[in-house]
């Protein structure tokens, strides 16, 4: 544990971190609110959810 | 570096702010949350730099995501422009460390802190610039896309590459690799994705259709903005829970323009951004004022 926390202190650890927590972010938020776009019964997506994705 | 609450969630507005227009113009925003955490928040300049970044990296890497299906990037073109622009966000990012150890310069006999003086100036003048140009833009009657061969193409410089994207047309590589040095210095420099500059250049310029030069231009900023995040946080600029806020209220501005965007018609929505960037530039010339007048 004593050594995950100095690598995350590290330089090393930090740049990781500036890399992953970004891009990680940015994926996970891109692919909820697709999930979330409005679908009809059958689960294709509405007009509205098609042109929310543009 | 530490905070106060209020800073966080002044964050998470702002960031909140910049994914509305995100969603609404099509544009990354980083030229504006620099700008924004150094004068609304107080922010030293070279960490809303290196924070800008941050944002920047998680905007573009949704944005690429969204995309994915689209086949409109020319990734030969963006190889060619990234080999410039590795060298040119070093160079941006020294200068940045650089200008912050100089302390101040004298400016009309008073003692200004050089690096907040010089970026907000660079700043002043992209701004006003890119406001300019937006005006000028939606004020014309033609489209974009009735632009086929750019400047680049006339310039002979050896060697050369063609481009599937430009309908086979020859472009001189180290033109490009040179415009790719610019734009990482600017990114280095101002924490801008570089998008602002690179979607019209790639348009005007280069000669490319509006909707392959913004794919394009998407990840030109992802590869920019991800070797920028390296850079500035071996420089102790980038603040990463800084950045979260604006990560958070990036995404939920973002779903919330992209309705707006798709109630309006496009060419008000070109004016109203012109006016958001001027509203921008008249920020930026108060702070710069007050630095001036204050110390």
């Amino acid at each position: 544990m004593a050594a995950l926390a100095d690598f995350f202190s590290s330089m090393g650890g930090r740049i990781l971190i500036a890399l992953v927590v970004p891009v990680a972010w940015g994926l996970l938020s891109a692919w909820l609110f697709e999930r979330l776009r409005p679908t009809d019964k059958a689960g294709a997506p509405t007009r509205q959810g098609r042109r929310d994705r543009q | 570096m530490s905070f106060s609450p209020a800073i966080y969630l002044g964050a998470l507005a702002i960031g909140l702010g910049i994914g509305v227009l995100t969603g609404m113009f099509g544009v990354g925003g980083g030229f504006l949350i620099t700008p924004l955490l150094n004068v609304l928040l107080g922010v030293p300049m070279p960490v809303a730099v290196g924070t800008g970044v941050l944002q920047i990296l998680g905007v573009s890497t949704a944005g690429i995501y969204r995309r994915r299906s689209e086949r409109r990037t020319d990734y030969k073109l963006a190889i060619v422009l990234f080999g410039g622009n590795y060298v040119g966000v070093q160079l941006g990012a020294d200068a940045l460390r650089a200008l912050a150890t100089l302390g101040s310069v004298t400016i009309w006999g008073r003692a200004v802190p050089a690096g907040d003086f010089f970026t907000l100036s660079v700043f002043f003048a992209l701004l006003l610039v890119i406001a300019i140009w937006l005006l000028y833009d939606s004020g014309r009657k033609t489209s974009a896309e009735g632009v086929r061969q750019g400047l680049f193409a006339k310039i002979k410089l050896p060697p050369y590459a063609t481009f599937d994207s430009l309908d086979g047309a020859r472009l001189s590589i180290p033109v490009l690799a040179y415009f790719g040095v610019m734009l990482g210095f600017l990114t280095g420099l101002l924490g801008i994705g570089g998008g602002v500059v690179l979607l019209p250049a790639l348009v005007y310029l280069v000669g490319m259709r509006t909707h392959v030069a913004a794919a394009t231009s998407l990840v030109m900023v992802w590869l920019t903005s991800f070797l920028a995040a390296i850079a500035h946080t071996q420089a102790g600029n980038a603040d990463i829970w800084l950045a979260l806020p604006l990560l958070v209220g990036g995404s939920l501005g973002l779903q919330l323009g992209v309705s707006v965007c798709n109630r309006m018609q496009g060419l008000r929505l070109r004016r109203m951004f012109s006016f958001v960037v001027l509203a921008a530039v008249a920020l930026v010339a108060v702070k710069l004022a007050t630095l001036l007048l204050q110390t």
